[in-house]
């Protein structure tokens, strides 16, 4: 697979090729600083001006950080089990590192304008640089550097919001086991975080354009966009479920859960009803049941969903998420209000038999158990980490 | 010789499931299918390297439920959650004194499960969990037992 060029610039020229990726940038950051400084001592350059080259200086580090960071995890993805989904990401990423150099195109796209404004403006030169033939040469290339990097972030961006879309559309016509690898999805979301930073990081640049409106308007328009895009795509990638159709059935339609906890001496398991909202799954426990104590005490988690026929084994299914919890009390509950509310519908319609049995034996309950929601009972989210399927059961193996 | 509860014993010789929890980096369930010897052991058998016998290995302590779900009145549910310690017996690596207890298991799968049991040249390895305290609840309802020592 192709990389951008800056990338090849770490990887292949001393003295970066000799750091690991880290360093490399620290190093790049040390040597921009140094010569910057040296040529505004040399140039005699005001003092403003070396504070905004030092400036400019760090937005150039901070977008070559992540733009780094970015590009091996794009390339971490693995093929989707749905045929229409592994196309998608895999355009996304033959775009992403094109040979064409599309991102270099727009970096370029970038600097021509920008270059064309500076020096018909003359402002920024002239109050910075003095309008010096020799400063103005080199800070040209601090110019392209912010613009080849600019032109990263929006490729990125860009690429990010069209493969969340494609990839929402592609999920709708799953068939019973099609989907994309969790780690994937999360990765998406991790790269759309990372390139929000991108987008804001731009606003740092504020200060050194402001003495021409022009280029503060182009700033706000560019980190702007790239925000919005990568917003976006957050919203969109959520949406995207993280699991093929077969599980989201057993999961919206199966009505107890085992959830494991690793507790002190021995681990703890106990059945609880759960819902699913497609995205989501959540059950509620008691503030006094010994699994409250052990979830507070450490958050992993296990949980368990399976349909059993005690008829035919082989038409056993089950599937076994692995991740911690997120308890919703105190503030949490006010935070995520709307969710909760979703929840407890979801609760209400999935158990309406269940929980009226509850409501006709009332005084029969133990404290833990009476349905004040909130003040008894918290809703516990399980956050997955790793998910395991399995159809049928395995026969015994007698040794002969 | 310790009696379980008639309740707890019931549950054990009437149910073809349980789901047992081990303990690894995060807490590992699975469903089983087990055998109890109506004295204070539970067994239940299983591939050699598969997660669940890989984290007794590293931890005996285990939990076990069984129990009987009603979907629409949680007045009927009832189950056990036992608490014990494991010990895996490898087939053609036990010792002599316990060929007794490999036999005996064998008859029980073979009996309650014999839709499902196969012959194979190397076997699956046989787990028991000892049990060292017993948690059981009808509806709202909840006692617990604990087996001793001195119990034993």
């Amino acid at each position: 697979m192709e990389k951008w060029i800056y990338e090849l610039i770490v990887e292949k020229v001393p003295p970066f090729s000799f750091l690991d990726r880290e360093n490399a940038v620290l190093f790049q950051l040390l040597i921009m600083l140094i010569a910057g400084l040296l040529i505004s001592y040399l140039a005699n350059l005001p003092p403003i001006s070396a504070v905004m080259g030092a400036l400019a200086i760090f937005v150039v580090v901070l977008w070559s950080r992540l733009t780094l960071v970015l590009a091996p995890m794009i390339r971490t993805f693995r093929p989707s089990l749905s045929e229409k989904e592994k196309e998608v990401v895999e355009n996304y990423r033959k775009l992403l590192f094109s040979k064409y150099r599309p991102e270099f195109i727009i970096g370029a796209g970038f600097f021509i304008p920008l270059t064309f404004h500076l020096f018909s403006n003359g402002v920024v030169f002239e109050h910075y640089l003095r309008s010096n033939r020799y400063v103005i040469f080199f800070a040209l290339i601090l110019v392209w550097d912010i613009a080849y990097r600019a032109g990263i972030g929006f490729w990125v961006c860009l690429m990010n919001l069209t493969r969340s879309w494609k990839l929402l559309i592609a999920s709708k016509q799953r068939k019973s086991m099609d989907y994309t690898f969790l780690n994937d999805l999360k990765t998406m979301h991790r790269i759309d975080r990372n390139s929000l930073l991108f987008g804001s990081a731009g606003f740092l640049l504020l200060p050194v354009v402001s003495i021409d409106t022009t280029l503060v308007a182009g700033v706000m328009l560019y980190s702007i966009t790239l925000i919005g895009l990568s917003f976006l795509s957050i919203l969109i990638i959520r949406r995207v479920p993280w699991l093929p159709p077969d599980m989201v059935d057993l999961l919206t339609t199966a009505k107890f859960a085992y959830i494991g906890l690793t507790g002190s001496k021995y681990p703890h398991l106990t059945p609880v009803v759960q819902v699913f909202d497609g995205h989501d799954l959540f059950f509620v426990t008691s503030r006094k049941s010994v699994k409250f104590r052990l979830m507070k005490k450490n958050p992993r988690i296990a949980v368990l969903i399976d349909e059993r026929d005690e008829r035919d084994f082989f038409r056993n299914r089950a599937i076994m998420i692995y991740g911690y919890v997120r308890i919703y009390d105190s503030w949490h509950i006010v935070l995520h209000l709307i969710k909760l509310l979703r929840v407890l519908r979801l609760f209400r319609t999935k158990y309406g038999l269940y929980l009226r049995k509850y409501g006709e034996r009332k005084e029969m309950l133990p404290d833990a158990w009476r349905l004040t929601p909130i003040m008894k009972r918290v809703p516990v989210e399980v956050i997955p980490e790793k998910v395991v399927y399995w159809r049928g059961a395995r026969r015994i193996r007698i040794r002969l | 010789m310790i009696m379980l509860a008639q309740e707890v014993r019931e549950l054990l010789n009437t149910n073809y499931f349980g789901y047992l929890c081990t303990k690894g980096v995060y807490p590992h369930i699975t469903p089983i299918f087990f055998v109890y010897d109506q004295r204070s052991s539970i067994y239940f058998m299983s591939e050699y390297g598969s997660k669940k016998i890989r984290n007794i290995l590293r931890d005996r302590h285990v939990s076990l439920v069984v129990d009987v779900r009603d979907e629409d009145d949680p007045f009927n549910n009832e189950g056990i959650l036992i608490s014990g310690t494991a010990k895996v017996y490898i087939p053609g690596e036990v010792e002599m004194y316990e060929y007794d207890i490999l036999y005996t298991v064998y008859e029980l799968f073979k009996s309650k499960y014999s839709e499902f049991v196969e012959f194979e040249d190397r076997g699956d390895v046989i787990v028991e969990i000892k049990i060292d305290r017993i948690g059981y609840w009808k509806g709202p309802f909840f006692k617990s037992f604990r087996m001793t020592e001195k119990s034993h």
